[in-house]
C-alpha cells in the first residue's frame, strides 16, 4: 500500500487520538484493567484506520486454465477468426470485427476484464494499448503474433532545421499490396522527393528536401499504387532562420581562400573579421563591424563573442603564448575551431589531434568530394591532396579520391575541425557557388557550437496524439517558472539530477500545432490527430504486448502455474472490531462511572 | 489416237486469259479503292491500311463476280473459233475423246493441229482488256495523290495556326456582354489567315493584333481594359451599345475588363515569340588547318531552318593576312541560295585562293541568316588557317638558351629540305639513286620517330606505328597498373617480364614529363613521321612531303605549349634605398583596415522571405475555412509578386492571382483547392535557398553528456 499525504496525516492524526485516550484512560476509574482499555482504544483505532484506509493482501490462487478466451483486437487476420472461435469464448475490441463475423463486442473493458479475470486470454491482431493491458496480469494472457500492419511502420526526422539547410525523412514501410508502391513527400501539393517501395516486402527509405518555407510546416507522405492511394500522412517541421554567427579569420598570409570565405560570410549577413599576417606582427584586417586599434589584439574579450575560429597551422605556431592560451580558453568554453592543415607535418597542439597522412597525390587535377553520406560534390579544380589519416578519434566529413581531406572532433567543448584543402575558391571562379555555400555550410555547421541560452524540449511519445497524455521535457530554463499551453498555467516539474530540465505533462484536446510558453520562449510542437500514423502506432502497439508478456515466456512459467492476486482486506471486518472496541470502551466507562 | 496439242492450246490460251482478266479485276479494284479514299479523305483522314482493306475487299468483290473462274473449255474454244477463222469452227473437236471422232472429224482434228503451231505465233491482244481498267487506276492514282497533298497541307496549316495558338480553355466575356468576340490579325509574313474567337484568352504570336468588339446589354459609360494590373485602355464607343478596341501582342500577361465599377475574371495574355533561323553547321569543324601539299578549300555545309520563313542567309567571311602589327583584315558576304522557304540546305566549296587568300593567312567565317520577321541569327564562328611552309621552317620562336633538345626539331626541318632538294634534282637523277637518297631519308625519319617515341616509352625497334602505353594510376587504391601492348613477344627472361607491369621510377626516360593532352600530340607528330617514313621508303617522296610538314608543325605547337604570354607594359619599379634595405625596420608599413560593414538587406530578400512565412502559413491549412488576419495580412503582402509572376508568365501564375483576389472578395473564406493553388504558386515563385551555417539547437535527443560537461565545467 502506498502512502499518499492525506493517508500520513490521517495516521498521525490517529496517533494524535491514541496518545489522548492514553493520558485520558489513566485518569479514569475502571474496574477494567488500564492495560485492557489501552489495548481496546489501540484496536479501536487501528480498525479506523482498516477502514479509511485500503488495505491489501496476496492471495496464491490456482488459474483455472481450461477457460481460455481469445480476444481479437484490430489487425487479426479474418481468415483465422472461425478457427479461433473453436478453441474458446472469442470477444473482440474491434466494432468491424464485432458486426462483420457476429463476434461480441467488449464496450466496458473494466468490466469484461473483471469479469476474466480468472480466464487466460490470449489476444491476436495488433494488441492493445499499455493502458488497457495494465488490467490484465502478464501471467494471465498471451499475445499471439500476427501480420505485421502495412504502411509506414517508422519515421524519423528532425523537427526543427534552420533554413537553407537540408532536410532528411529516413522510414521503414512495409508494402503488402502486389505491386509496386510509390512513396511521395508533398511540400505545398507539390512531389519533392519520391522513392519506390517494392511489393510485399518491408523496405527502408529516405527521402530529403530542402524547405523553401519559414516558420511551422506541414509536409505530406503519400503513399500510391496506381491511382490508389494507400496511406497519407503529415509531417510537420518547424524551419528558422539561423542564429547570427560571429566568425574570426586568422591567416599567415593573405590568400584567395580567406578572401572568397571573407566575402561569402559577409555577403551572407554574418559579423566576421579577417585578419592576415602582411609582415612581422603586422596585419590587413578587414571587419563587417568597425574595429578600433584597441580592439584587435586576440584576447579574452574579442574571442568572447567569437563563435568559429579559421586558422592555418603557420598562424597558430605565430601566435603569443598569452593569444594561444586566449584561444584555448574560449575553445574550452566552446568556441568551434577550423584548423587548416597544409603539407608540413603539424606542430601544434591542435594540429596533433589529427592523424596527418601527408601529400597522396601532387598535381593539378580535378576532384570531387563525397562527404559522410556519400553525396558529392560538383568537380573542383585543385592541385596536391593533403590526407588525414582514420585513426578512429576524428569524425571524417569529405573524402577526396578516398582520402580524408576534412575531419572533426571534440576537444573537450570545443569543436576542432581539420581542414587540408586550400584552393576551395576554384569552385567560386568555376561559377558553382552553390557548391561552394553548400561545402562551407556543412563544414562550419559541423564546427559551430551549439545554440546556448535557448529553451529546447523533447517530446514523449514521439507523437504526441490529441485526447491523451503527452509530456515535454524542457531543457534548457534555468529558473523555476510556469509554462502556459492553451492559456493553462502550470508549474513544471524539475529533474532531481539535472537542474536545467524540467517536465511538462499536459492532455491536448485538439490536433495541430500547439505552443508552450516558458517564461519569454515560446516552443512550438505538433499535436497528431488520433488516426495519424497508424501503421506506427500499431507497429509499436506490437512491440509492446510481446513485452508485456514476455516475462510469462522467460521465467518459463507454464499455464498451469498457481497465480498470486491481489486481495483488499473486507471493510466490513474493520467495522466489526471497530463496533467491539469501542462498545468495550463504552461498557467500561458507564459501568465503573 | 488423241490429239492433245489442240486441248493444251485451249488450257494455255484459258490460263493466260484468266491472268488478264485478274490482272483487270485488280486494276479496277485499286481504282475503287483510292478514288473511295480520296472521297473520304477530304473529310477524315485515312490511314494506308484501311486503304488497302478497301482495295482487299474491292478485289473480293471483283473476282466473285466476275466470270474468271467460270470460263469452260468450251466457251475457250467457241472464242477461239471467232478469232480464229483459220480453226473453221472447228475448235471444240479439240475437247473430244479421240475415240468418239469419226473419219472427217479425226481430218479436221489433223489438219488443224497443224496449223495450231503457226496460230500461237501471232501477236496476242489480250491485252487489250487493261487498257479501261488501266486508265481508271491511274485517274484514281492522280485524285489519291491529290487529296493527300491537300490533307498534308491543311494539317500543315492547322498545326502552324496551333503553334501560332495553341489550345487553352474557353474564357468567355462577362455576362454584361451579350456578343463578344476577339480577332486576331497575325503577322503579314506568317501567310496565316484571320482567327476569330470568342475565347478572351488569347495565345498568339508575337506581333499579332488583337481587336475586341463588345456589345453591352445597356448602355455604358465607359469600358476599359486594365493590362497587368497596371495600364488602363479606354474601349472605343461604336454606337449606344458597342465597344471596340485593338492591341497588339507585345509581352505575356493579363487583363480585366473594367466596366461600371465592375472587373471581369482575369484574362491571360500568352505570346508566342517567333524563333530566329536556327543554323546548323555540319563542316567544316570550328578550327580546320590547311596542310602544304593539300588544295586550298574548304568545304561547307550547313541547314537553315526557321518556323516561318527565311528572308536571306550569307556567309561572312574575314581575311587576315600579315603578322604582328602589320596584320590586315578583309571581309565579304557571300549569299547563300536558296533562301525564301522555311528550309535552307547550302551546299558549296569556300576556294581560298578565290577570296585572295595566299599561304600563311587565316579565314574567319560565320553565316548569318535574317528570318521574315527581322531577326537576325548567326552561326559559331569558323576558322581556317593555311598552313605556310616558310613559317614552319623558319627557327622563330625556336632557338632559345634553355632549348633542351634542339637537334630533335632540327632534324625534322633537315629531312623536309632533303625531301624537297630529291624532288628538286630527281629529274636529273637515275632512279635508283633518287630511290636510294629517298630511301635514306626515309631511315632518318624512322631514326627520328624512333627518338621521339622513347618520349612515350616506346621500344626501340617497334614500327609501324604500333604504340606501347603504361597507364599510370595512382588511384585512391593505388593499384592497377594496366599496359595495352600492340604487338607482344613472349619474354625471354624474369625481368622482362616484370619490365611490362611494373614502373622504374629511377630511370628518367621511362618517366612520364608529359600531361596526357601533351602525350596524345606526340603519338599524332609520331603517326605523321611514320606516313612520311612509309611514303619514303615506297619511293613516294612527294607525297611524303605533306606528313613531313605536318608533323613540323606539330612539334613546333608542342614545343611552344609551355609557353606563356604577358602584356608587355612599361613597368618601372620603385628605386631601392640602400639605406634602409635589410635594416628590418617596419615602423612605415601601415596595417590596412578594410571596414565595409554588412551589404544591406535587398528587396529581393525581403520579398523572399514574406513568401516562404506564407508558405509555410498555407502549408497548415489542412480543410476549407475561414483565414485569420494574420493569413490575410501574409497574402496581401506577396499579392505584388503574383502579379509580377503573372505578368511574366500568366499560365503559371494568373490562376493564383484569381483565387488570392476571391479570397479577398469572400473576406478570408477559402476551399482546400484555392490553398493548393496558392502554394504551388508560391512555390514555384521562391527559388532554392541559400545553404547557411547554422548552430545546432541542442537535438530532439537530449545529450546528456553534453549537460554533464556543462555541469562540470560550470559548476
Amino acid at each position: 500500500m502506498t502512502l499518499t499525504l492525506p493517508a500520513i496525516l490521517f495516521i498521525a492524526l490517529v496517533v494524535v487520538l491514541l496518545v489522548y485516550i492514553v493520558l485520558k484512560e489513566r485518569t479514569m476509574v475502571s474496574r477494567v484493567p488500564l492495560a485492557v482499555r489501552y489495548a481496546a482504544a489501540a484496536v479501536a483505532l487501528a480498525s479506523l484506520v482498516g477502514l479509511a484506509l485500503p488495505f491489501r493482501y496476496q492471495k496464491r490462487v490456482s488459474q483455472a486454465t481450461d477457460h481460455r478466451v481469445q480476444l481479437l483486437t484490430t489487425g487479426t487476420d479474418v481468415s483465422l477468426v472461425d478457427s479461433l472461435k473453436a478453441l474458446g469464448d472469442c470477444y473482440t475490441t474491434d466494432a468491424i470485427l464485432a458486426k462483420e463475423k457476429a463476434l461480441p463486442f467488449v464496450a466496458d473493458w473494466q468490466e469484461w476484464t473483471a469479469a476474466h479475470k480468472n480466464a487466460h486470454i490470449s489476444i491476436h491482431g495488433f494488441g492493445l494499448p499499455l493502458t488497457r493491458l495494465r488490467r490484465i496480469h502478464p501471467e494471465h494472457g498471451d499475445y499471439r503474433d500476427g501480420p505485421s500492419p502495412a504502411g509506414l511502420l517508422f519515421a524519423q526526422w528532425d523537427q526543427e532545421i534552420p533554413s537553407g539547410g537540408d532536410w532528411v525523412l529516413h522510414g521503414r514501410y512495409r508494402n503488402a499490396t502486389g505491386e509496386q508502391a510509390k512513396l511521395y513527400l508533398f511540400s505545398a501539393a507539390q512531389a519533392v522527393d519520391s522513392v519506390i517501395l517494392p511489393q510485399g516486402q518491408e523496405s527502408v527509405f529516405d527521402l530529403s528536401y530542402q524547405p523553401k518555407q519559414e516558420g511551422r510546416t506541414l509536409l505530406d507522405l503519400v503513399a500510391v499504387v496506381g491511382k490508389d492511394t494507400l496511406q497519407h500522412e503529415q509531417v510537420p517541421l518547424l524551419v528558422k532562420a539561423p542564429q547570427a554567427v560571429s566568425v574570426l579569420l586568422m591567416a599567415s598570409s593573405p590568400s584567395f581562400e580567406y578572401k572568397f570565405l571573407y566575402n561569402w560570410l559577409r555577403d551572407s549577413r554574418y559579423e566576421v573579421i579577417y585578419r592576415a599576417r602582411i609582415s612581422k606582427d603586422k596585419f590587413l584586417y578587414a571587419s563587417t563591424a568597425v574595429l578600433p586599434e584597441r580592439e584587435r589584439k586576440i584576447d579574452a574579450r574579442m574571442l568572447e563573442k567569437t563563435d568559429l575560429l579559421v586558422i592555418d597551422e603557420t598562424e597558430w605556431q605565430q601566435l603569443g603564448a598569452l593569444e594561444q592560451a586566449a584561444v584555448g580558453r574560449a575553445a574550452a568554453k566552446g568556441m568551434g575551431i577550423i584548423l587548416m592543415i597544409g603539407e608540413e607535418s603539424p606542430q601544434t597542439k591542435m594540429g596533433k589531434l589529427f592523424a596527418w597522412k601527408g601529400l597522396v597525390k601532387a598535381g593539378e587535377q580535378r576532384l570531387r568530394l563525397k562527404d559522410r553520406n556519400g553525396v558529392e560534390t560538383r568537380p573542383l579544380s585543385t592541385s596536391d591532396i593533403v590526407a588525414l589519416s582514420n585513426d578512429g578519434r576524428a569524425l571524417p566529413l569529405f573524402y577526396a579520391d578516398g582520402h580524408i581531406v576534412a575531419a572533426a572532433r571534440m576537444q573537450g567543448a570545443a569543436r576542432v575541425t581539420a581542414l587540408t584543402l586550400r584552393d576551395t575558391y576554384s569552385w567560386w571562379l568555376q561559377g558553382e557557388e552553390r557548391t561552394y555555400t553548400k561545402f562551407w555550410s556543412q563544414l562550419l555547421s559541423s564546427s559551430l557550437p551549439e545554440q546556448k541560452n535557448v529553451v529546447n524540449y523533447i517530446q514523449w511519445p514521439a507523437l504526441p496524439k490529441s485526447q491523451d497524455w503527452a509530456r515535454l521535457v524542457v531543457k534548457g530554463v534555468e529558473k523555476a517558472s510556469l509554462a502556459s499551453l492553451e492559456s493553462y498555467n502550470a508549474p513544471m516539474v524539475s529533474d532531481p539530477w539535472i537542474p536545467s530540465t524540467r517536465e511538462f505533462a499536459f492532455w491536448s484536446n485538439g490536433s495541430g500545432w500547439q505552443e508552450l510558453a516558458v517564461g519569454k520562449d515560446t516552443l512550438a510542437f505538433y499535436v497528431f490527430k488520433d488516426d495519424d500514423w497508424q501503421a506506427w502506432q500499431y507497429s509499436e502497439q506490437i512491440k509492446q504486448n510481446k513485452n508485456y508478456f514476455f516475462k510469462r515466456y522467460e521465467e518459463g512459467s507454464t499455464e498451469n502455474s498457481v497465480n498470486i492476486v491481489d486481495e483488499e482486506v473486507p471493510k466490513w471486518i474493520f467495522y466489526v472490531i471497530f463496533f467491539v472496541a469501542v462498545a468495550f470502551l463504552w461498557y467500561a466507562s458507564r459501568n465503573y462511572n | 489416237m488423241e490429239y492433245t496439242l489442240g486441248k493444251q492450246w485451249l488450257e494455255h490460251y484459258r490460263g493466260r486469259r484468266r491472268i488478264y482478266l485478274l490482272l483487270a479485276q485488280a486494276l479496277y479494284a485499286l481504282g475503287a479503292a483510292l478514288l473511295l479514299a480520296s472521297v473520304i479523305g477530304f473529310v477524315y483522314p485515312l490511314p494506308w491500311w484501311t486503304v488497302s482493306l478497301m482495295f482487299l475487299l474491292a478485289l473480293g468483290r471483283c473476282l466473285f463476280f466476275s466470270r474468271l473462274w467460270k470460263a469452260t473449255l468450251l466457251e475457250v474454244a467457241f472464242y477461239l473459233d471467232a478469232k480464229f477463222p483459220e480453226l473453221e469452227y472447228s475448235a471444240s473437236l479439240f475437247l473430244k475423246p479421240g475415240s468418239s471422232l469419226g473419219l472427217l472429224q479425226r481430218l479436221q482434228l489433223q489438219r488443224l493441229e497443224e496449223r495450231i503451231p503457226a496460230l500461237s505465233q501471232r501477236p496476242e491482244d489480250d491485252y487489250k482488256m487493261l487498257k479501261v481498267p488501266l486508265l481508271i487506276a491511274l485517274v484514281a492514282i492522280g485524285l489519291y495523290a491529290l487529296g493527300s497533298s491537300f490533307q498534308q497541307k491543311t494539317q500543315q496549316v492547322a498545326a502552324e495556326r496551333e503553334l501560332a495558338v495553341p489550345k487553352r480553355r474557353a474564357m468567355p466575356a462577362p455576362a454584361a456582354f451579350t456578343d463578344a468576340s476577339l480577332q486576331i490579325r497575325f503577322p503579314l509574313y506568317t501567310g496565316l489567315p484571320e482567327q476569330r474567337q470568342h475565347d478572351f484568352g488569347v495565345s498568339a504570336l508575337k506581333g499579332s493584333v488583337v481587336t475586341l468588339r463588345l456589345r453591352a446589354n445597356k448602355r455604358m459609360k465607359t469600358v476599359k481594359l486594365l493590362f497587368n494590373a497596371k495600364k488602363e485602355v479606354l474601349l472605343h464607343q461604336k454606337d449606344s451599345l458597342h465597344w471596340e478596341t485593338s492591341f497588339k501582342m507585345e509581352a505575356s500577361g493579363f487583363y480585366q475588363i473594367q466596366y461600371e465599377g465592375k472587373a471581369s475574371a482575369l484574362y491571360p495574355i500568352d505570346v508566342i515569340p517567333d524563333r530566329p533561323v536556327s543554323i546548323q553547321v555540319t563542316q567544316p569543324n570550328a578550327h580546320t588547318t590547311i596542310e602544304p601539299g593539300y588544295p586550298a578549300k574548304v568545304g561547307l555545309e550547313a541547314l537553315l531552318t526557321d518556323d516561318y520563313g527565311i528572308k536571306d542567309a550569307a556567309l561572312v567571311a574575314t581575311t587576315s593576312s600579315g603578322k604582328g602589327e602589320s596584320v590586315r583584315f578583309s571581309s565579304r558576304e557571300i549569299a547563300l541560295k536558296g533562301a525564301g522557304g522555311k528550309q535552307l540546305r547550302a551546299k558549296q566549296t569556300i576556294g581560298l585562293q578565290a577570296l585572295g587568300m595566299k599561304p600563311g593567312d587565316e579565314l574567319y567565317f560565320y553565316i548569318r541568316a535574317k528570318d521574315l520577321a527581322d531577326q537576325e541569327s548567326r552561326s559559331d564562328m569558323y576558322v581556317v588557317t593555311w598552313q605556310d611552309t616558310t613559317e614552319l621552317m623558319s627557327l622563330s620562336g625556336m632557338v632559345s638558351a634553355s632549348d633542351v633538345q634542339p637537334e630533335y626539331f632540327r632534324s625534322q626541318r633537315q629531312i623536309i629540305i632533303d625531301i624537297e632538294k630529291l624532288l628538286a634534282e630527281a629529274p636529273k637523277l637515275s632512279k635508283v639513286v633518287a630511290q636510294q637518297r629517298s630511301n635514306n631519308i626515309g631511315i632518318d625519319q624512322k631514326l627520328l620517330r624512333l627518338r621521339y617515341g622513347q618520349f612515350l616509352g616506346e621500344e626501340a625497334e617497334e614500327g609501324g606505328g604500333g604504340e606501347h602505353e603504361h597507364e599510370h594510376d595512382h588511384g585512391a587504391e593505388g593499384e592497377g597498373h594496366e599496359e595495352a601492348h600492340g604487338q607482344q613477344a613472349v619474354p625471354e627472361d624474369i625481368e622482362t617480364l616484370k619490365d611490362q607491369f611494373t614502373h622504374h621510377h629511377d630511370r628518367a626516360e621511362d618517366a612520364t614529363f608529359f600531361t596526357p593532352g601533351q602525350k596524345t600530340q606526340l603519338k599524332a607528330t609520331l603517326t605523321e613521321m611514320w606516313n612520311a617514313e612509309l611514303k619514303l621508303r615506297t619511293y613516294e617522296p612527294q607525297e611524303a612531303l605533306p606528313y613531313a610538314y605536318k608533323a613540323l608543325r606539330l612539334l613546333k605547337d608542342l614545343q611552344q605549349q609551355s609557353r606563356t604570354y604577358v602584356a608587355k607594359a612599361p613597368s618601372k619599379p620603385t628605386a631601392l634605398k640602400p639605406e634602409k634595405r635589410l635594416t628590418g625596420d617596419l615602423v612605415d608599413i601601415v596595417e590596412p583596415m578594410v571596414n565595409k560593414g554588412l551589404p544591406p538587406k535587398d528587396e529581393s530578400t525581403l520579398v523572399q522571405q514574406r513568401l516562404r512565412k506564407a508558405l509555410a502559413y498555407l502549408s497548415n491549412r489542412r480543410e476549407a475555412g475561414v483565414l485569420d488576419r494574420e493569413g490575410l495580412a501574409l497574402l496581401h503582402a506577396v499579392q505584388g509578386e503574383l502579379i509580377d509572376g503573372a505578368s511574366r508568365a500568366p499560365g503559371k501564375y494568373l490562376s493564383a492571382l484569381k483565387v488570392l483576389r476571391e479570397i479577398d472578395e469572400k473576406e478570408g473564406v477559402y476551399a482546400l483547392g484555392d490553398i493548393r493553388v496558392l502554394a504551388t504558386a508560391i512555390q514555384e515563385l521562391l527559388p532554392l535557398m541559400p545553404y547557411q551555417p547554422a548552430m545546432k539547437k541542442v537535438t530532439q535527443r537530449e545529450n546528456i553528456y553534453n549537460s554533464y560537461l556543462n555541469l562540470i565545467s560550470n559548476p
